[in-house]
């Protein structure tokens, strides 16, 4: 493991089962909370929803694959990308970590505290890799 | 062609690009088909090696237009007519490729079900077939139940499992629980490889599987090394 790389313990079977099962209500919940934001979502016209519940649902499983397996490496490549590609589809950074920042509210709100202690490090670590990328 | 890290006034990546490269990506970028056809198979007809053309041209112009794409210099579309075009050639050279008098080895590569990026993939299995081994390439987004169906039906020698895009690890790691859990196919070695796992060298340790790959001819080491110790033994 990289100097850069946090250790995160993986999360537990039961962890991710009950994550998987509440995906759904995650996205749409954290979705619908950020289409109140309109200087978030405007420059997205109509594809606003549409756009935002792709992404929502990509950073998800993108942190799926981390928390399953204890590697934010992943994550390291995944915010890389991100912070790369995204401002040419007029997502802005800022806006992405506000989403994340919303998730992990919406996650609290829908988990159990022991399941989102285990969840909870991953999205910060996301949150605080793209704001260290974006705002060096 | 432009010069200083430029082709047609695209940045190119820092990564440094052979001659060869430079020309077969100005072509597809061009949209020249035709000319990026002849260009490889000319090079062939001369006395290149294949190995050396799918490493030094084909992979590296792969990783140029990802870049040129994420940089938003080129289109979706033109993304995907330069990996046509780089797939049609390869299949062009499989005569070139396939060995008559091959090894007694069968090797089954595919992509974890969701995964549609299999040119890496493919690439691998024809280093193989250079290699001399059998390979039954099943390609990109194969479910796991069929895959498993396969190994039990196949028996290869080694199973390749690709996955490139991060969040396709979890299928990953069921499909290779999933095998590794069967009466049937227990013992059925597995190899795991693709950008996703490069990402995260140590990962494949946390899954059952036997080895791990960076690159094509990785792969083929490493699954030969797989072996030695059988044949010593």
């Amino acid at each position: 493991m990289s100097e850069k790389q946090q250790a995160l313990k993986p999360i537990s079977e039961e962890t991710a089962r009950k994550l998987l099962a509440a995906i759904d209500e995650i996205t749409n919940e954290t979705v619908s909370r950020s289409m109140k934001y309109k200087d978030e979502i405007e420059q997205h016209g109509e594809k606003a929803f549409e756009l935002l519940k792709n992404g929502m649902y990509f950073t998800f499983k993108m942190l799926f694959a981390a928390m399953q397996t204890g590697e934010t490496g992943l994550l390291d490549d995944q915010a890389e990308w991100a912070l790369s590609r995204l401002p040419h589809d007029n997502v802005r950074p800022v806006n992405i970590i506000k989403r994340l920042e919303r998730m992990k509210t919406v996650v609290a709100e829908k988990m159990s505290r022991e399941h989102t202690q285990e969840i909870s490090p991953y999205i910060d670590y996301l949150i605080q890799k793209m704001s260290r990328i974006s705002d060096p | 062609m432009d010069d200083n890290g430029k082709i047609n006034s695209l940045e190119l990546s820092e990564k440094p690009i052979q001659p060869l490269s430079r020309d077969y990506l100005a072509l597809l970028l061009k949209g020249k088909r035709s000319n990026a056809v002849d260009l490889i198979m000319e090079t062939v007809e001369s006395g290149a090696e294949i190995s050396d053309i799918y490493l030094d041209v084909f992979q590296r112009t792969q990783y140029e237009i990802g870049y040129l794409w994420q940089t938003n210099q080129i289109s979706v579309a033109q993304e995907h007519f330069s990996t046509a075009v780089t797939q049609s050639i390869m299949a062009q050279l499989y005569p070139h490729i396939i060995h008559r008098n091959g090894k007694d080895r069968e090797i089954v590569i595919a992509c974890v079900g969701g995964e549609l990026h299999e040119l890496g993939a493919r690439m691998v299995a024809d280093f193989f077939e250079m290699d001399g081994w059998q390979t039954y390439f099943v390609g990109a987004n194969t479910p796991a139940e069929s895959l498993l169906e396969t190994i039990q039906k196949q028996k290869p020698d080694v199973f390749g499992v690709s996955v490139t895009i991060s969040y396709h690890i979890p299928e990953a790691k069921q499909l290779i629980d999933m095998i590794k859990n069967d009466p049937e196919s227990g013992n059925q070695k597995i190899m795991v490889g693709g950008r996703a796992f490069n990402t995260a060298p140590g990962l494949w340790k946390k899954f059952s599987a036997d080895a791990f790959a960076k690159n094509m001819r990785d792969a083929v080491s490493t699954a030969n090394g797989l072996f030695i110790d059988t044949i010593r033994n």
